[in-house]
């Protein structure tokens, strides 16, 4: 098993990385790399590699969304994700750009300011987790930082396997079927699948997602909850206002098994396309969440 | 000047019920209705469930709760809508006229849009405020607009039109910035019907009822306004306290309905023209035939998105499915529609006087504001330390970047302004432009087909897509065109169709959350954010190559304006003329769409300032046109790249936006002269 990983980060090395040893000379001796990032996921991976980028695209916001990751002050706004500001990009000189397949009609100019590099498929997996790990140890070839990469990955791992094993205490929360949903309006909400972030989370904490959403996500319209009378679900703070007033006005929602105390679990917001760091933090949330929650069984009893 | 009635009865059909063809759209809407119903519950129980759910059983709640308020709301909202759609025809007197047509959506959803992003406290309240004041701020301007030329029916429609791209710009633009943040608005874009108790049918009755009462009250004012602005006149008929009445009724009554489920496209368009195809003649008859069409459509709708999104496991939106249906319908439906436009009155354009003296004036103006456009495009840019003026090495560094940008935003300048220029002389209609042909929409129908059946799609993809699709469109507005020898009317009508089946079409796309949709949203809003060097250099060739091939159409450009008969008489083939005409515009257009995305009023603003100048001769306005869409483009490429440093707005918005305040400042500016 260890034999093939290595073998795998050794060939995802050769295969995806050409013989570009410039940023990890950098890394290693002279200055830090000087790299712009125009993804959030990607930031948070470069982060957690000990990574600061120079600039980004729309620092503030990201903030606001990946709360696990901290920027200093000097991290330069880019602009928008899919339209940085070119001449800005140019001014920086940066030594390498990070982009995601979304940026590929960008590529050609951005190649003309620094060398670019194409990551962030792991978002759009089957197993998001998983495969952000990968993508983690390849950009860490790309930065000489593996060491940094290993050491995230197996902090990560260890989070999830202490958040499995509290969950795991109570045996009766590995029944429960679990919804990872949020409220689009007071008549819709959105249903993680189970090839998001939270659907793998779900999965490897031993728990059961009940979703049967193909993709990432499946919009429906609340009286479709109906068709899981037994599941509880994980919902992001804050609920809006009117979906509060449609949860203690409408008869339907009330006869819904998740107006019972226990079914309905808020949990801090956590971005869907985080990356190794994010989902240590949200298997804890949801750890947390559901052990703090009332439980409906003994609530029963 | 024009007594053709307008709406005028299908004389040669004889009398027939159009009962038999409502009966079979409702007969539809019910077994799909009845399919859904039986899924949930079994018949034995759904008197019971109706009346007295059983709360221990969740079949029966969801019954009681969502499935029978959600038909309730079907029927309510589709009469509405039809109701709303007869009267706004019949006042306006134009078979195109209906709440996407006149910029009622369009303005509700932004103004939502706004609220979901700046004052989301706004919301809590619920939405009916917030849409109606965007929708009667939208409709208001539609109104400004057409005034300029006395509410003609066709002005109206042009009006909306321009307000709905303005709104659809600034949109677009929100959509890209803020993607996140805007689910909620995508999916009431899309039209959404799903109850969750009878709370919103109760709420929304009592507000239409009085509408729907008042509305029966102006029939006698409304049939005689059919018969033609002059003879309503003199028939002492107010028509601008009728016309204004019943308008302001059906905006209340869309207002309502939208606020509650959101856009529900071609409802209001298709119920009138299928009552009227199907044998109701007069007003009083389409006032009651027209709300049970439209009823019974919406049923039929609702009850095949409903299905789909069992199928699909994610909501697809009820009011995509009718606009998907409906456009198609309405292109079938066209040839036989009898009552077109009342164009008569709008055509006011003013037909080549001796204006020589101004013209030298005027060159020499429009090139210095390009050089200055040039200047700034390639000379002033900002960076983290402010603004700065660079010198020829500091611009010369850049000018990978800044070159294509400026060679590329002031070709589409050209092509758009002498699109606009054909399309205005050959319509004879001042305002009128590309952008209405629906060559931009199929253009970009192409580009959303490509980025979702094609994996990463790259540039030569895309381009061949949107190439197609502008042909496909181009070939369709020919063959429509010829049974009418390209009367404007019918260009206009298919135009219409075409944007609305885009946007049914990019709505869907947008709403489901697919992860392509990032990419397609750059795409739709366009912009010469991203042109490369070779990019830039084929459009500045075929802006060239169209500079140089326009002067052979002057004869053709200067008799069109007079009329069909006049040109007829002095020799001119006018289908010929006009098909040619429509052809090379056609070409200009999808070229710059490529470039600039679907949104931009260059083709509309340029020929204007130019005439407004004083240029009225073909050739002068032509050329004149083209440098100023060049220079007005480059200006808006260059203010969009660094006005909101480091955010970047597309040129084409900047360009929508500028032309809006142009038109509405003109506006004001002539109201205080007058």
């Amino acid at each position: 098993m260890r034999r093939r990983t290595l073998l795998g980060a050794a060939l995802s090395a050769a295969l995806s990385i050409p013989a570009r040893t410039l940023l990890a000379a950098d890394a290693a001796g002279a200055r830090p790399p000087r790299v712009v990032s125009l993804d959030w996921g990607l930031t948070e991976m470069m982060l957690t590699l000990g990574v600061v980028p120079v600039g980004m695209a729309n620092p503030d916001d990201f903030l606001r969304t990946f709360t696990v990751c901290r920027l200093p002050d000097s991290v330069v706004d880019v602009g928008l994700i899919f339209q940085p500001n070119m001449e800005l990009l140019l001014a920086l000189e940066p030594d390498l750009i990070v982009v995601t397949p979304a940026h590929a009609r960008l590529r050609a100019t951005l190649e003309r300011i620094a060398p670019t590099c194409t990551l962030g498929r792991y978002a759009y997996t089957r197993t998001p987790y998983v495969s952000a790990c990968a993508e983690t140890r390849q950009m860490a070839q790309r930065f000489g930082r593996t060491a940094e990469a290993e050491a995230a990955i197996a902090h990560a791992d260890a989070a999830i396997a202490q958040a499995r094993a509290r969950v795991a205490a109570d045996h009766a929360l590995a029944a429960r079927p679990l919804l990872a949903v949020a409220f689009v309006d007071d008549a819709h909400l959105r249903i993680a699948g189970s090839t998001s972030l939270y659907g793998e989370v779900l999965t490897m904490l031993g728990l059961h997602d009940a979703s049967r959403a193909p993709g990432a996500f499946a919009t429906v319209s609340i009286e479709s909850l109906g068709a899981w009378p037994d599941a509880t679900l994980l919902s992001p703070q804050p609920v809006p206002a009117p979906v509060r007033r449609m949860m203690r006005d409408s008869p339907l929602w009330r006869s819904l098994p998740f107006a019972q105390p226990g079914r309905f679990v808020e949990l801090p917001v956590v971005p869907p396309n985080g990356g190794v760091r994010t989902t240590a933090y949200l298997a804890g949330l949801i750890a947390d969440a559901l052990l703090g929650s009332a439980h409906p069984a003994r609530e029963a009893t | 000047m024009n007594s053709k009635p307008a709406l005028s009865p299908l004389a040669a059909t004889p009398a027939r019920s159009p009962l038999p063809v409502v009966t079979v759209l409702l007969l539809l809407g019910a077994l799909l209705s009845l399919h859904a119903l039986d899924a949930r519950l079994p018949p034995a129980l759904w008197l019971h469930a109706a009346f007295a759910p059983a709360t221990s059983d969740m079949r029966q709640l969801l019954f009681h709760y969502s499935d029978l308020p959600r038909i309730a709301m079907v029927w309510i909202c589709g009469a509405a809508l039809g109701l709303a759609g007869v009267a706004t025809q019949q006042v306006v007197r134009n078979p195109l006229a209906e709440p996407m047509t006149l910029g009622v959506f369009p303005g509700a959803y932004l103004a939502l849009m706004l609220a979901v992003l700046f004052y989301p406290a706004m919301l809590d309240g619920g939405r009916d405020m917030v849409a109606l004041a965007g929708a009667g701020i939208a409709l208001g301007l539609v109104f400004l607009l057409a005034s300029r030329l006395g509410l003609s029916p066709l002005a109206l429609i042009l009006g909306g039109m321009i307000v709905n791209l303005c709104c659809g710009a600034v949109g677009m633009a929100l959509t890209l910035a803020y993607y996140n943040k805007l689910s909620i608005v995508q999916l009431w874009c899309g039209g959404v019907l799903d109850q969750h108790d009878w709370r919103a049918v109760t709420a929304l009755l009592p507000r239409l009822a009085p509408c729907a009462a008042l509305l029966a009250l102006c029939l006698r004012p409304m049939t005689v306004m059919g018969a033609g602005d002059t003879v309503a006149s003199s028939l002492g008929v107010s028509l601008r306290k009728t016309r204004f009445s019943a308008l302001v009724l059906t905006l209340l009554v869309t207002a309502f309905v939208t606020s509650s489920v959101g856009v529900i496209g071609f409802i209001g368009l298709g119920a009138p023209t299928l009552a009227r195809l199907a044998g109701a003649r007069r007003l009083g008859q389409r006032m009651l035939w027209g709300p049970l069409f439209g009823a019974a459509l919406l049923w039929f709708a609702d009850g095949i998105a409903q299905w789909l999104t069992s199928l699909h496991g994610s909501i697809v939106p009820t009011g995509a499915i009718t606009s998907l249906l409906g456009a198609p319908l309405l292109l079938v439906l066209l040839p036989r529609l009898r009552g077109r436009p009342d164009i008569g009155q709008a055509a006011q354009l003013r037909v080549a006087g001796p204006d020589g003296r101004r013209t030298g004036t005027v060159a020499l103006a429009a090139l210095a504001f390009l050089a200055l456009a040039a200047t700034l495009s390639l000379g002033v840019g900002r960076g983290l330390d402010g603004w700065h003026l660079d010198g020829i090495d500091a611009a010369q560094r850049v000018l990978f970047l800044r070159g294509p940008h400026f060679v590329a935003a002031a070709s589409v300048g050209v092509l758009l302004a002498l699109a606009g220029t054909l399309v205005q002389m050959m319509t004879g209609n001042p305002m009128a432009s590309p952008d209405l042909l629906g060559i931009t929409a199929g253009g970009t129908l192409g580009l959303v087909a490509t980025v979702f059946l094609v994996d990463n799609p790259g540039v030569p993809a895309l381009f061949f897509a949107c190439a197609t699709g502008a042909a496909l469109t181009l070939i369709v507005l020919v063959v429509l065109g010829r049974a009418s020898s390209y009367a404007p009317e019918t260009l206009l009508l298919t135009g219409v169709t075409l944007s609305a089946l885009m946007q049914a079409v990019a709505t869907i796309a947008i709403a489901s959350g697919d992860r392509r949709v990032t990419l397609l949203l750059s795409l739709l809003v366009g912009s010469t954010y991203n042109v490369s060097a070779t990019a830039a250099t084929v459009v500045a060739i075929v802006a060239l190559c169209a500079l140089a091939v326009v002067p052979w159409s002057r004869r053709w450009l200067a008799i069109l304006p007079l009329g069909a008969p006049i040109a007829r008489a002095i020799g001119v083939d006018v289908p010929l003329a006009r098909c040619a005409l429509l052809v090379l515009s056609a070409i200009l257009t999808a070229v710059a769409t490529l470039i600039v995305g679907p949104l931009s009023f260059i083709g509309l603003i340029a020929p204007h300032m130019t005439r407004l100048a004083g240029v009225h001769r073909p050739l002068p306005l032509l050329f004149l046109s083209a440098a100023l869409g060049a220079a007005l483009m480059a200006m808006s490429d260059w203010a969009g790249r660094w006005v909101v440093f480091p955010h970047e707005i597309p040129a084409g918005i900047i360009a929508s936006l500028a032309g809006g305040v142009y038109l509405v400042v003109m506006l004001l500016l002539r109201g205080t002269r007058n």
